[in-house]
């Protein structure tokens, strides 16, 4: 009856033109999770003193709080402390400027970094310990090994279960509307402030979603062939992949 | 407003973000509930290539794992009263807890059944067959022998899955669901301390998580060693 | 055998979780043919002191609720369920049909009239006016905000105002989309994070009052001009012809200034 496939096109023309803001909620949490999420891992498996006992506590317990409260809380923490900061240094003024997109950005990142150590922590799992002592033989260093060795074969395990984790973060990103941050979610819901057609908006969103993901697996996919054309042995099953 | 936190109010809050636990675990029960039952049969369809249901089945489960959760608590929760009342359902006295329910279930039918799927087919081929051979029927090899090898290997991501459900609840205050974080926001739009209530709320959720995360290992071991 | 068990026990589980589900759905449905006045789900909104708000006994509350407790009150044919939904959701929800009445106090706008039914006597008077930082002389019309940052609540009538200006103007104005209500909007004028935002006289001094006093009304013009009404889905005119009698009634006899006193310290009718 209400229903108007008209303002879902209306929505989604709008909308597309926030496609980029999404990208970088979810891209930059990515590669920055990817960075920091394997060095974590690596300090883990290597169990470099303080940092892998602090990582073994620290992991566990940040992956059990939900995105939308990580959200939240740097929501509130950015501002209400710099306002403070800001009577009486004046570079606390940069921050507390700053644009709620780079917050939402900065909370999606600390989840990525935490959800892609797992992610690293297993592929590297999966490299047999027959691996490093061979390494070892040969004269290799720990870094040699791991660079020239380790990592090498954990990337086409890591590879789809990355691909996951970003489609993952691709929609949780849409989270960020709830600080009003202008993303793919928000931008459908402009035109809905006037011509009050919020379901369409809605759909409108989530068809732009549902596009920008298809594209991703097709994208990993196509990745993760081009890697095991070098490696033999994939597990066709691994049912682990389903983790976000 | 006055100070920025107080460590005081993190207990004083508590109990109140606490009683709101059982809407939480309503959520959670109700869609795994609706998620295996529903999952299994999204499964099967697409498992005997079921013509109609097959296509159905492969657009619905495409969209539900390309779309955020939040976008389609949306669209169910404000959509589907719309479709009710196209055929004639009111649906104006309807509890808003029983749509969010729908909600959750939906989803998780969706990911249950892409467990199932690749649990099944994880079975051998030659089970099917051997199954087969000495006369048992579709069903009864189903039945008999493919899911209770299928659950074994369904099981750790079955639990994954149900840790990963808990977190999810966490959208559903976005429909106006007074849950936990419901309660929190309520408390901090009343009193300006948000920052306690998200606190107890974090607490909270790690300490479920990780009891979840136990109890599903040391199920998972258990099983194992019953095999043997 | 332990396997077993386990299914068995989540299956009880799940068998357990719909019974009861359904059990007290049939109690609801029970009640709700028993008694013979006619329910109406009303959806107030859930930020908005002193008018749509959630009290600390987590039931709604404020102004707009007290109006229509009174209305309720000389309308026994009708009995009003009350019910707390965030503005931006509350026009989806008349939608859904999951509500008949919506109020945080809604301004006309011919887009709303299109869709849904307005009451026709107002309860109060809703013009609005631009509101800055304490000392800025530079922001005096909406023609002044383009290029600046303006904060407004989704799916509010200022949201609307602004988008539309947006749409017919070049030098568009940045519209920032606030979400905790009247409290956040003046930290972020206070602190700089915002150049603007648009209130009522009331809500300014309210808000002004109850944090500081670190902004200033533009007194030259108005931003919007309208009174409050509450809202209705199109097809329950029946509902708004009575409503408007009562509140015809209430305005004569004196109710609704003394409601208004008791939640806005001034007359319903003054800006």
């Amino acid at each position: 009856m209400i229903f108007d496939f008209q303002y879902v096109v209306t929505s989604f023309t709008t909308a597309i033109h926030y496609i980029p803001a999404t990208l970088a909620l979810s891209l930059i949490p990515l590669f920055l999770g990817i960075i920091f999420g394997t060095m974590i891992a690596v300090c883990r498996r290597f169990r470099i003193k303080f940092v892998a006992p602090l990582a073994d506590i620290a992991i566990p317990v940040m992956k059990g709080i939900p995105l939308v409260l990580y959200l939240f809380i740097m929501n509130f923490l950015i501002f209400k402390p710099f306002d403070m900061l800001a009577q009486y240094y004046a570079w606390a003024d940069i921050i507390r400027y700053m644009d709620k997109l780079y917050i939402g950005i900065i909370a999606i990142s600390i989840y990525a970094i935490v959800i892609i150590s797992e992610t690293m922590r297993s592929a590297l799992m999966s490299v047999g310990k027959g691996q490093y002592e061979a390494c070892y033989s040969v004269g290799l260093t720990r870094w040699q090994a791991l660079w020239r060795v380790i990592l090498p074969q954990s990337l086409p395990v890591a590879i789809p279960v990355l691909g996951n984790n970003l489609i993952g973060l691709i929609k949780g990103s849409s989270v960020v509307y709830l600080i009003t941050v202008l993303d793919v979610m928000n931008g459908a819901l402009t035109t809905a402030q006037i011509n009050y057609r919020f379901l369409e908006a809605y759909i409108a969103a989530a068809f732009i979603y549902w596009g920008i993901c298809l594209l991703t697996e097709w994208l990993f996919t196509v990745w993760e062939n081009h890697t095991k054309k070098y490696q033999m042995r994939i597990d066709k099953h691994n049912l682990r992949k389903e983790v976000l | 407003m006055g100070s920025l936190f107080d460590i005081r109010l993190v207990f004083e809050y508590f109990p109140t973000i606490i009683s709101r636990f059982h809407i939480t675990l309503l959520i959670v029960v109700v869609a795994i509930g609706v998620g295996l039952l529903l999952g299994l049969f999204i499964a099967l369809a697409r498992m005997y290539k079921i013509p109609i249901l097959n296509q159905l089945s492969i657009v619905y489960v495409s969209f539900i794992r390309g779309t955020p959760l939040i976008v389609q608590l949306f669209i169910i929760y404000y959509g589907f009263p719309l479709l009710l009342d196209e055929i004639g359902i009111d649906v104006t006295q309807w509890e808003k807890l029983y749509f969010v329910l729908i909600a959750y279930g939906l989803n998780n039918a969706a990911f249950m059944s892409e467990i199932i799927r690749s649990a099944i087919s994880s079975v051998a081929v030659g089970q099917h067959e051997a199954a087969y051979s000495v006369g048992l029927s579709r069903w009864q090899t189903l039945r008999r022998i493919i899911l209770p090898q299928a659950f074994l290997t369904a099981f750790p991501v079955f639990g994954t899955r149900v840790v990963t459900t808990f977190e999810s609840t966490s959208l559903a205050f976005t429909l106006g669901i007074l849950d936990m974080i419901g309660q929190a926001q309520a408390i901090g739009s009343r009193t300006y301390h948000e920052l306690e209530g998200y606190v107890v709320l974090a607490i909270i959720f790690i300490a479920v998580s990780m009891i979840l995360e136990k109890i599903f290992i040391y199920a998972e071991k258990r099983l194992i060693l019953n095999r043997r | 055998m332990k396997k077993h068990i386990l299914f068995y026990f989540l299956l009880a589980v799940i068998a357990g979780a719909l019974l009861t589900g359904c059990g007290s759905k049939q109690a609801a449905e029970q009640s709700a043919s028993g008694s013979s006045p006619r329910e109406i789900s009303v959806g107030a909104g859930s930020n908005f002191e002193p008018y749509t708000y959630i009290d600390k006994d987590n039931q709604p509350a404020g102004y707009d609720v007290a109006v229509l407790k009174e209305i309720n009150r000389r309308l026994p044919q009708y009995q009003f369920k009350y019910q707390s939904i965030e503005l931006k959701n509350l026009l989806l929800s008349l939608d859904a049909k999951k509500i008949q009445l919506a109020t945080q106090q809604f301004e006309r706008n011919p887009d709303r009239e299109n869709k849904y039914l307005f009451t026709n006597e107002g309860f109060a008077n809703y013009d609005k006016r631009l509101i800055v930082a304490k000392g800025r002389t530079d922001i005096k019309t909406i023609d002044d905000l383009a290029g600046k940052k303006v904060g407004c609540g989704q799916g509010s009538n200022t949201a609307a105002i602004l988008e539309k200006y947006n749409q017919s103007h070049d030098n568009k104005i940045n519209i920032v989309y606030v979400q905790n209500g009247n409290s956040a909007v003046y930290d972020d004028i206070v602190n700089g994070r915002l150049d603007a935002g648009v209130m009522t006289r009331k809500t300014f001094k309210r808000t002004n009052d109850a944090f500081g006093g670190g902004l200033d009304i533009v007194d030259d013009n108005l931003f919007s001009k309208s009174e409050a009404y509450f809202i209705l889905s199109k097809n329950e005119t029946q509902l708004r012809d009575d409503i408007d009698t009562v509140l015809k009634e209430m305005k004569a006899d004196g109710t609704l200034s003394k409601l208004s006193y008791e939640y806005t310290n001034s007359d319903y009718n003054v800006e």
